[in-house]
């Protein structure tokens, strides 16, 4: 955390016209500054809130200096120019082929070409979790209006959350990122055994997040219990559910595994290292199944979903990278908003053009 | 109050500090900060103009325990600057106070 905040405070001190052992005073200070209320028993979290953040203290720093003057990159030619060639394929598309439903498309070429060129696509594993969305928006159009699978179609916007913790892999275990992963393919497949009727029994898929949970569990004995009461809760539920239909009265053979979950504090929030992860999924789960069971509204509730990626963003990408990494998830919820609420689609998709314009805002700063 | 009012005003203030002894930044900080409301992001660039300006010099002092301190010390010029501070102040606060009820901060 240190070592982040005093490089991100270096990087932007590099920005300036000022002289190296100028930087390295100022950045030396502000080690000696953190490391004092280290000593009085803060948190680093709390130091680097007194503090304040690089981007909130570097005007201050940097009074009297001049910034550096940017180099014209390769990049900002093309990002200049994607407007232009996005225009282009909208009028070929529309007047050319009539295909007016699918060329405003061609706009996102924009805010793409912005992601890719502006966030260090070497460096930051993030760009795809930037780029989801898109790729999630068209493939969706695709499987809509080319073969009219609107659903299960939406299940597409789940590669945004499930890019956005696989590419966060390298700050968590590989069982954590299973456990992480695992909503998702459970969603998935509560789904397809839905459309084969077994919706009164696929929520068990469930099971898979708090069997591979379990695992992560350091003694052995205990997990072994947990599992076992697991297994023993959904075998009990079939076998309740199938003998005498009373599938609300087989819920009740999850009572062991519930009561052994609460007995060895599993059933409370851990905000600690890997495990934010899951225990974010999980919420965000939870939150979903609420609000949608709750308001009904299951074409727009799955976009609570994004709060994952946003999450990983947050927590891992620093400086103007994050700001640009999550415009395409503030885009997105207003284009569906503004889409289905307001049956405005054919206004909708210029809530992607904030992407290039915080792009170009962010770097211009 | 208006941001470049109170960094007059902590300026003011730094100085005063480092008249008594010599301080290093943290101790400054934390000085001031039980008086008025104000962190490292006013005190510190006051302290790094000043310092450019010829009014503090620094030294380094090595600690029994922890990393060495960077401490302040004011110069003979840095003391003038406060003396005309410190009269400014007084003259302006004295106005002050009797545009606002007659009275004198004397009292």
């Amino acid at each position: 955390m240190k070592n982040n905040y005093l490089e991100e405070l270096k990087g932007l001190l590099n920005l300036y016209q000022m002289e190296d052992n100028e930087v390295n005073d100022i950045v030396n200070d502000y080690d000696d500054m953190y490391n004092n209320w280290i000593e009085t028993g803060m948190s680093e979290e709390e130091v680097e809130s007194k503090l304040g953040t690089p981007r909130s203290i570097i005007k201050e720093l940097t009074e009297g200096y001049r910034r550096k003057p940017r180099k014209q990159k390769k990049s900002d030619k093309v990002i200049a120019v994607s407007p232009f060639v996005a225009l282009v394929i909208f009028m070929v598309l529309g007047f050319g082929y009539d295909l007016w439903a699918y060329s405003w498309m061609a706009f996102l070429l924009i805010p793409i070409t912005a992601i890719i060129a502006e966030m260090d696509v070497k460096e930051n594993e993030h760009v795809l979790t930037a780029l989801s969305p898109f790729i999630a928006v068209i493939g969706y159009f695709i499987l809509g209006f080319v073969y009219g699978y609107w659903h299960p179609g939406w299940l597409i916007f789940l590669i945004i959350p499930v890019i956005a913790i696989f590419n966060s892999r390298k700050s968590m275990s590989f069982l954590a990122l299973l456990i992480s992963l695992s909503p998702f393919a459970a969603l998935v497949a509560f789904f397809y055994l839905g459309e084969l009727g077994h919706w009164q029994q696929g929520w068990l898929v469930f099971l898979i997040i708090p069997i591979l949970g379990a695992m992560e569990e350091k003694s052995f004995l205990r997990g072994l219990v947990i599992e076992f009461t697991i297994l023993i809760g959904a075998f009990g539920y079939l076998f309740i559910g199938y003998t005498y239909g009373e599938w609300n009265l087989a819920l009740l053979a999850f009572l062991p595994a519930l009561a052994v979950a609460f007995a060895f504090g599993y059933i409370e929030v851990n905000y600690n290292g890997s495990k934010t992860y899951w225990g974010f999924v999980l919420l965000t789960v939870a939150v979903y199944l609420i609000v949608s069971l709750a308001f009904g509204y299951w074409n727009l509730t799955w976009l609570i979903f994004l709060a994952i990626p946003v999450f990983a963003i947050v927590k891992e990408v620093r400086g103007s990278e994050r700001v640009i990494a999550l415009t395409p998830f503030l885009a997105l919820v207003l284009f569906f908003m503004i889409g289905f609420l307001f049956d405005g689609w054919v206004y909708a998709w210029l809530a992607f053009l904030i992407i290039p314009v915080t792009a170009i805002v962010a770097n211009n700063e | 109050m208006n941001a470049q009012f109170k960094r007059g005003i902590v300026e003011l203030c730094v100085l005063s500090e480092l008249v008594q002894e010599d301080m290093y930044g943290y101790s400054i900080i934390s000085n001031i900060s039980e008086h008025i409301d104000v962190n490292e992001n006013t005190v510190y660039p006051i302290l790094r103009r000043l310092t450019k300006q010829g009014l503090f010099d620094t030294y380094t002092e090595t600690m029994s325990i922890g990393a060495p301190r960077k401490y302040y010390k004011i110069t003979g010029e840095g003391t003038e600057k406060l003396n005309e501070y410190e009269s400014e102040w007084k003259k302006f606060i004295d106005s002050v106070y009797r545009i606002l009820g007659g009275a004198s901060n004397e009292k």
